[in-house]
């Protein structure tokens, strides 16, 4: 075999390379592992900020009433809850995520809150999403696209069922600017996520795991750059937290 | 600055507009009243640009906004907080500029001035049913005592100013005199209704006789 056709039948899964059939799997093993207490860990791990990081999205999305959106991996529902609220009883709003233990919980806690009506609950794979071309007027990807095998083929998958005009936001961790902080978030990464995992989920990989897929995600320039290799107009991002997460932000011409 | 702080500035400010507005029916009721709004506040010194937007007696304050705005407040961010605060409805001299529905800002301020928060409930909550409504006796005395106060000195340094010291007109003499120049600026109108009403005629009556001289 080619190093140039291993090159491309491999992908990371943290500092592991490993074969693209197998990522996808590995990824459902860390959720499935954490989807029951996902909600406390981010609160943890961030202090409650990952809900300004949130709500900022939601500003940009500038969706409104009657509009159609759909939450890729939107596990537990943060984002939806929010939407379901903006589109109002005319509009729509789906909550998709690859993983069916992430989506009960999140189905569950949107049930909860007396979200009923206008949502819709999708396991769809990122990559190839289940609905028709020009369906959406704003899709997001919150704290998910590093978890996807094929990025390029997700956002691309992603310009096909927005509509034109429709917006895509993507948030999720990325590079701090300042060497500082940077240096701080790779001690807080590898010392305390790890622990905080052992003591909440009993399960200190799957947080070890994130901490290291984190680091293998793209910068915010090359997520912007793939952004507009496939397709989407006017991209941009916003740094937040120093840079520790970013969102990005594309129009589908 | 970075947007993690700003959205935790706004979200606090939120937070607390309503809840004041859950402690005070009426003011919610008069919101609630005015309908779907937005007011967009541009502060120029410091730059910042908020959206206050009203939906369903709650408050929502937001950095981005794609849909319709009602009115525009521009000024710097002492001028803005003044005019807020002092509760006048003039903007001359100001220092803001208001674009669009002067009515909503109006309706807005009135009801910023007229809160009137019932602190009983959310103190019984803290510290039960004996404690709770005491302290909040205590607060809306003090609240009507300070209120008081200050409105008696308002009056108090405006009579000295204007009948003791005759620094300043009295405010009869000051409605007088915009009484006086609401008259002149009707009488002028008027003056000039009339003077292009008489010359339409005159130019009417020089084109009859142009007409009635011409040769056949």
């Amino acid at each position: 075999m080619s190093e140039h056709k291993q090159d491309q039948e491999t992908t990371h899964f943290g500092y592991e390379t490993v074969n693209k059939g197998e990522k996808a799997g590995r990824v459902a093993d860390v959720f499935h592992s954490v989807a029951a207490k996902y909600d406390l860990m981010n609160d943890v791990m961030s202090g409650g900020v990952h809900r300004l990081w949130k709500r900022f999205t939601i500003e940009l999305s500038g969706v409104r009433k009657g509009q159609k959106v759909l939450d890729i991996a939107g596990g537990t529902g943060d984002l939806t809850l929010k939407f379901s609220r903006l589109v109002g009883p005319e509009g729509q709003v789906i909550l998709a995520d690859i993983n069916d233990s992430m989506l009960k919980v999140g189905r569950d806690k949107l049930i909860d809150k007396g979200v009923a009506g206008n949502v819709q609950v999708s396991q769809a794979d990122a990559q190839y999403l289940p609905f028709a071309d020009n369906t959406f007027d704003c899709i997001t990807i919150a704290f998910g696209l590093r978890n996807v095998t094929d990025k390029d083929l997700a956002l691309r998958s992603m310009l096909r069922v927005l509509k034109p005009g429709g917006r895509l936001l993507v948030l999720e961790f990325s590079k701090p600017a300042n060497p500082l902080l940077e240096k701080a978030y790779d001690a807080y990464s590898f010392a305390f996520l790890p622990t905080m995992g052992r003591l909440i989920t009993n399960d200190a990989d799957s947080y070890r795991y994130l901490a290291e897929s984190i680091r293998m995600h793209p910068d915010q320039d090359t997520l912007k750059d793939m952004m507009a290799n496939a397709g989407f107009a006017a991209c941009e991002y916003h740094n937040m937290t120093g840079g520790i997460v970013a969102l990005h932000k594309g129009i589908k011409p | 600055m970075d947007p993690t702080l700003s959205t935790a500035a706004f979200a606090s400010l939120e937070r607390m507009i309503n809840s004041a507005l859950n402690y005070d029916p009426a003011s919610q009721q008069r919101l609630r009243q005015l309908g779907n709004k937005t007011l967009q506040v541009c502060c120029q010194s410091p730059t910042i640009t908020a959206f206050v937007v009203l939906e369903e007696g709650q408050v929502q304050l937001r950095q981005h906004f794609e849909g319709t705005i009602d009115c525009q407040l521009k000024g710097s961010a002492m001028a803005i907080a003044q005019l807020g605060l002092s509760g006048q409805h003039s903007l001359a001299n100001s220092g803001v500029q208001v674009f669009g529905s002067t009515g909503l800002l109006v309706d807005l301020q009135s009801i910023a001035s007229d809160l009137d928060i019932d602190w009983e409930e959310p103190l019984s909550q803290l510290m039960g049913d004996i404690a709770g409504p005491s302290l909040a006796g205590l607060i809306r005395k003090g609240f009507g005592f300070w209120r008081e106060r200050e409105s008696a000195v308002w009056q108090r340094s405006g009579e000295a100013l204007s009948e003791e010291l005759h620094a300043t007109p009295h405010p009869f003499e000051l409605d007088d005199f915009h009484q006086a120049v609401d008259n002149l600026r009707d009488g002028s109108a008027r003056l000039e209704a009339k003077a292009t009403k008489l010359k339409q005629s005159l130019d009417a009556a020089i084109i009859a006789a142009k007409q009635g001289n011409q040769p056949e």
